[in-house]
């Protein structure tokens, strides 16, 4: 295709115009499907109210008040973010869920406004689901797999960075990481989340005796259940870290040192992270 | 053949050898001319340069707007050709054969309201040429309306005798699948004007569709005598030599559709 310089020939067909047809069809579908034909109801809006909180109230009007909601939606979120895993913050949440629920809701109000109750109550189910579903969950799991996730740890929430390379770990700092559910002599650990102090690192060499154990020959007081002899080198892309347990015990005493083990030496795959040093104004620490 | 050959580079390669042989002055009235041979011989892009020149010569030349809208329908640019049309409708937003022409890119873009919309326009506007009934029936065409057939008689009244409009009328036909009405105005058209290659060509493409392999072969062979320098013509008597029996049978199907 050519295009010479006149002003008088016109654009020609590029490798994207028969994507742009289509999407001018389905543009069309759309708008003849008769869910947009009410005032000022777009298929843009539709699509940013959805994602967007508070958006869909200053769309629907008086603007003034849409941009109060805006606002508030906005400061809600900044709460929610500070008070992540409190119940300040979960309240914050569902503030702005409601606000932004309502909101689109209101935005669709006058294609269902001439509708039969039980269309119109089907219909704001289906709004309140539709943007739970595709923005706050999918939001959810995109923050907790990729970005942080808060950890109760005594009494406390501590916030983990998920995007922490675990090259950059040391001796000491504090990493959560999973452990599958193990099974022994008259004992099951459960799979679940811990948070320990990296104790050796990919390569050291680890020994244990019975009041102490060291780590490339550093010794450190002995942990809760550790082994009383022994030792091991830790493996590539593996850590070595010491969760601590409250066990219940009656009968005869057991021998947890071995199953605890498993769940010492931390792989990649299980690592979850490292704690921000400061969540907002508050410093993390875990001592 | 070179890659440099759609481009222009001021008094492009191609028109400066015949004007300057035929002392020919290269203004307004020269480039429309060759616009229309360029279109008469389906050679669409060609057109679709000369009317851009035209339209240097004379932006106000409402008719090589239209035609450059034409053009890209032709080329099966409908997007391209809608677009054209609104900025051509800026400047003429009461061109009858305009509002035609905006009307066959709507409908065969697949919005058919705004199609109808524009082509009522276009009738309403007192626009009584050939290309406005072959307008409206491209439209009805698409819409499914057996009102067409009253709408390509009214274009072939307008221009009685006219082979162009013939072809015009029979590559709507054809566009749209209706390969037997397609044939019968091919038909027509080539009786008006027997030694034209590109009315061979079309009634050959219009055979071949319907199964009718020999009398196609006899079309395209036709089409290649009178223009022996036409690809398009070669290459489909190639195509016909090496179809196997499914096309054939897939022929006779769609004749017996009819």
């Amino acid at each position: 295709m050519t295009r010479p310089d006149s002003p008088y020939y016109p654009r020609r067909a590029n490798l994207f115009s028969p994507l742009l047809a289509w999407g001018d069809a389905l543009h069309r579908l759309w708008d003849r499907s008769g869910l947009l034909l009410a005032d000022k109801v777009t298929v843009r809006g539709v699509i940013a109210s959805v994602f967007v909180p508070g958006l869909a109230l200053y769309l629907r009007g008086p603007r003034a008040s849409g941009r109060a909601a805006m606002g508030v939606c906005a400061l809600l979120f900044l709460f929610f973010m500070a008070f992540l895993g409190y119940p300040l913050g979960t309240l914050a949440l569902a503030l702005l869920m409601s606000i932004h629920v309502t909101g689109v809701v209101a935005y669709y109000q006058p294609v269902v406004a001439s509708a039969r109750l039980s269309f119109r109550l089907m219909a704001t189910l289906m709004l309140c689901a539709l943007t739970i579903g595709f923005v706050y969950l999918p939001a959810r799991d995109l923050l907790e797999n990729r970005w942080l996730m808060p950890l109760q740890v005594k009494g406390q929430v501590v916030v983990i960075h998920r995007l922490t390379s675990p090259v950059t770990l040391r001796r000491g700092d504090w990493i959560a990481f999973r452990n599958g559910s193990i099974g022994g002599d008259h004992m099951y650990i459960r799979s679940g989340v811990n948070f320990a102090p990296v104790l050796a690192l990919p390569g050291d060499q680890v020994e244990f005796s019975a009041e102490a154990f060291s780590v490339n020959g550093v010794a450190q007081p002995r942990r809760q259940n550790m082994p009383q002899s022994g030792g091991f080198t830790v493996d590539r892309n593996c850590w070595f870290a010491w969760p601590e347990f409250a066990i219940y015990a009656h009968g005869h005493a057991m021998d947890v040192s071995g199953m605890v083990m498993q769940m010492a030496l931390v792989s990649k795959d299980e690592l979850i992270g490292k704690p921000f040093d400061h969540w907002f104004w508050r410093r993390q620490s875990f001592q | 053949m070179s890659r440099f050959i759609n481009l222009e580079f001021g008094g492009e390669s191609e028109d400066q050898s015949l004007g300057s042989e035929q002392g020919l002055a290269k203004d307004e009235a020269y480039y429309l001319r060759e616009a229309q041979a360029a279109f008469e011989n389906a050679d669409f892009e060609k057109a679709l340069r000369h009317y851009a020149r035209v339209l240097e010569f004379n932006p106000q030349n409402a008719a090589a707007w239209t035609a450059q809208v034409r053009m890209l329908i032709e080329l099966g640019e409908y997007r391209e050709a809608k677009i054209w049309a609104d900025k051509a409708l800026e400047r003429f937003p009461q061109e009858p054969e305009l509002l035609a022409a905006k009307a066959v890119t709507l409908c065969r873009g697949g919005d058919l309201q705004s199609a109808m919309a524009f082509s009522d326009a276009a009738i309403e506007e007192r626009g009584d040429t050939p290309y406005i009934w072959l307008a409206r029936g491209d439209v009805l065409l698409a819409c499914k309306e057996p009102r067409a057939d009253y709408c390509f008689e009214k274009a072939l009244l307008l221009a009685p005798r006219n082979w162009f409009v013939a072809w015009l009328a029979a590559r709507i036909r054809a566009y749209y699948k209706q390969f037997v009405f397609a044939l019968n105005l091919l038909q027509k058209a080539i009786e008006w004007n027997t030694g034209h290659f590109l009315l061979w060509l079309e009634l050959g493409r219009c055979q071949e569709s319907l199964g009718f392999l020999g009398p196609a072969e006899s079309s395209f062979t036709q089409a290649l005598q009178l223009n022996p320098n036409c690809h398009a013509a070669d290459q489909a008597l190639t195509r016909l030599l090496s179809r196997g029996l499914t096309d054939r049978v897939r022929g006779w199907w769609r004749r017996l559709g009819k």
